[in-house]
């Protein structure tokens, strides 16, 4: 946040796909490979910020993107997202901040009709004011959905925490990098199937992970990712399949 | 839209946050921005009723970063109150020390609230000490009166700088009343009567030395617990136990040399 540049730039595609990591950190054998298995699926990356909040900038961009495209979905997650705000009032979170950042997530997400274009995405995810706002906002729907379904994840968390510790030191404040948990909250909060690409040390290819909110009940057959990030340790960006 | 929220994020939310605050006032608190900088905020937390802190009126500032709010404010107390330190920096899971657990969805009245909470808790922290209840109650008392020494907090909250001015000046009436009652009385009680615990504490460590101060006539201040007859008293009582233990000694010393003797 020293600048408001660069949170998710279109100037930085990256079509090589390279690891950005010096080979001590991830063996040069593995690297090639990976790439090579990246280039054989998925046409560019769009970076990210490296900020602790490129999970929830990546997931934001990435998403609404594909609602430009799609206006059935983007009229249903319209109102999950308008009617989330009351949710998390009812939660405790002091309401007039809330709805302040509410607000500015639904003037972000309003961008998709007008009709929006990616230009006017890439601009206002640029905007460090309207940009962390969402990122703010997308915390507080994890935190939120964490606190309301306690009992399920009160395994899946270190340390000895309740869930609201939890929520307040990991997830609520701004900077703090996303799990597997945070990742599994956010799309069961907004009914969004995506799917991750794991570029780490194991095996020759990346692994593929589908985070499917819909397991477990009826739909689940028909959950197709909505979109693709790539996992580097400690990083994600959006993936573009050919 | 875009254009309104850049490098405006931090002015709009902090307007937004005193619209909210002057609406909806929080329980013992009040804030307010200075007319000239919105990022330099001074607020008022008294202390709660049967806390050692009630009748206390505690100033302090906040001062908010330009990436408010996605990074806390430090927060300072200016008032001395037996709590905290004074113009220093301090360390609470709301403030600036602690960027890792802030929550951009935090209020000013969530901070102050936040504040006072722990101000009545006892758990330290950098920035904290700690002083007995009778401090504090002092420094309760005394809050008031060093507040109003300070231009910014009469400018800011004018209202809670009247009311202060107004108690004191009764105070003083009371006290210069107090004083013309007692008039026919010992005029040395008057630095004593200011503070009835002190001349307690006083009065039971300090005996001897007081004797020297005592320059009434030992029957002088009948009528009231006068500090002069208090002092006069102890150096006597000191004086009989010197003799009584002197006559004490030469009784034991006859007798010893006599029981020698008959030996």
């Amino acid at each position: 946040m020293e600048t408001n540049s660069g949170d998710v730039n279109q100037t930085t595609f990256d079509p090589t796909f390279q690891h950005p990591y010096s080979p001590a950190r991830l063996p040069e054998t593995v690297r090639p490979s990976k790439s090579q298995d990246l280039k054989s699926r998925f046409k560019n990356l769009r970076k990210t910020r490296g900020d602790g909040n490129c999970f929830y900038r990546a997931f934001g961009f990435a998403y609404l993107e594909t609602l430009l495209t799609n206006g059935k979905e983007y009229k249903r997650f319209f109102e999950t997202a308008q009617k989330s705000k009351d949710d998390l009032i009812g939660l405790g979170f002091p309401q007039f901040t809330l709805e302040d950042f509410h607000d500015t997530f639904m003037d972000v997400v309003k961008m998709v009709e007008k009709p929006g274009t990616t230009a006017a995405l890439v601009e206002a995810f640029n905007d460090g004011g309207l940009s962390d706002y969402f990122v703010v906002y997308l915390r507080l729907l994890v935190s939120g959905h964490l606190q309301q379904n306690a009992d399920s994840y009160i395994y899946f968390i270190d340390g000895e925490r309740t869930i609201k510790e939890f929520c307040s030191q990991e997830v609520e404040p701004m900077g703090k990098e996303s799990d597997h948990i945070h990742i599994v909250s956010l799309t069961k909060a907004l009914q969004v199937p995506i799917c991750v690409e794991y570029m780490d040390r194991e095996g020759d290819k990346c692994n593929s992970f589908t985070f499917n909110p819909f397991e477990g009940t009826a739909d689940s057959a028909d959950a197709t990712p909505v979109f693709t990030l790539l996992y580097r340790p400690g990083h994600y960006d959006i993936l573009y399949p050919l | 839209m875009s254009t309104k929220k850049v490098n405006s994020t931090a002015t709009a939310r902090l307007k937004q946050d005193y619209m909210r605050i002057m609406k909806d006032p929080v329980p013992y608190i009040q804030a307010a921005p200075l007319p000239s900088n919105i990022l330099e905020w001074h607020y008022i937390v008294e202390g709660p009723e049967n806390s050692a802190y009630e009748g206390g009126i505690y100033h302090g500032k906040l001062l908010f970063p330009r990436e408010f709010p996605f990074k806390p404010p430090s927060i300072y107390m200016l008032t001395p109150n037996g709590r905290f330190k004074c113009n220093t920096r301090l360390c609470l899971s709301i403030s600036d020390f602690h960027p890792d657990t802030w929550n951009p969805a935090w209020s000013v009245s969530t901070i102050l609230t936040g504040l006072l909470s722990f101000m009545l808790e006892k758990s330290p922290t950098l920035g904290s000490i700690e002083t007995s209840l009778y401090t504090k109650r002092q420094l309760a008392a005394q809050s008031g009166a060093f507040n109003l020494n300070n231009k910014i907090f009469c400018d800011l909250f004018p209202e809670i700088a009247q009311k202060i001015r107004t108690q004191l000046k009764k105070q003083a009436e009371e006290l210069k009343k107090a004083l013309e009652s007692s008039n026919n009385s010992n005029s040395s009680h008057t630095s004593n009567n200011l503070n009835g615990d002190a001349v307690l504490d006083h009065n039971g460590v300090a005996v001897g030395p007081g004797g020297g101060r005592a320059g009434g006539p030992l029957g002088a201040g009948g009528a009231g617990g006068g500090g002069g007859r208090w002092h006069m008293r102890g150096t006597v009582t000191n004086m009989l136990v010197i003799v009584g233990f002197a006559a004490f000694a030469f009784v034991v010393k006859h007798v010893l040399t006599n029981v020698v003797d008959m030996k």
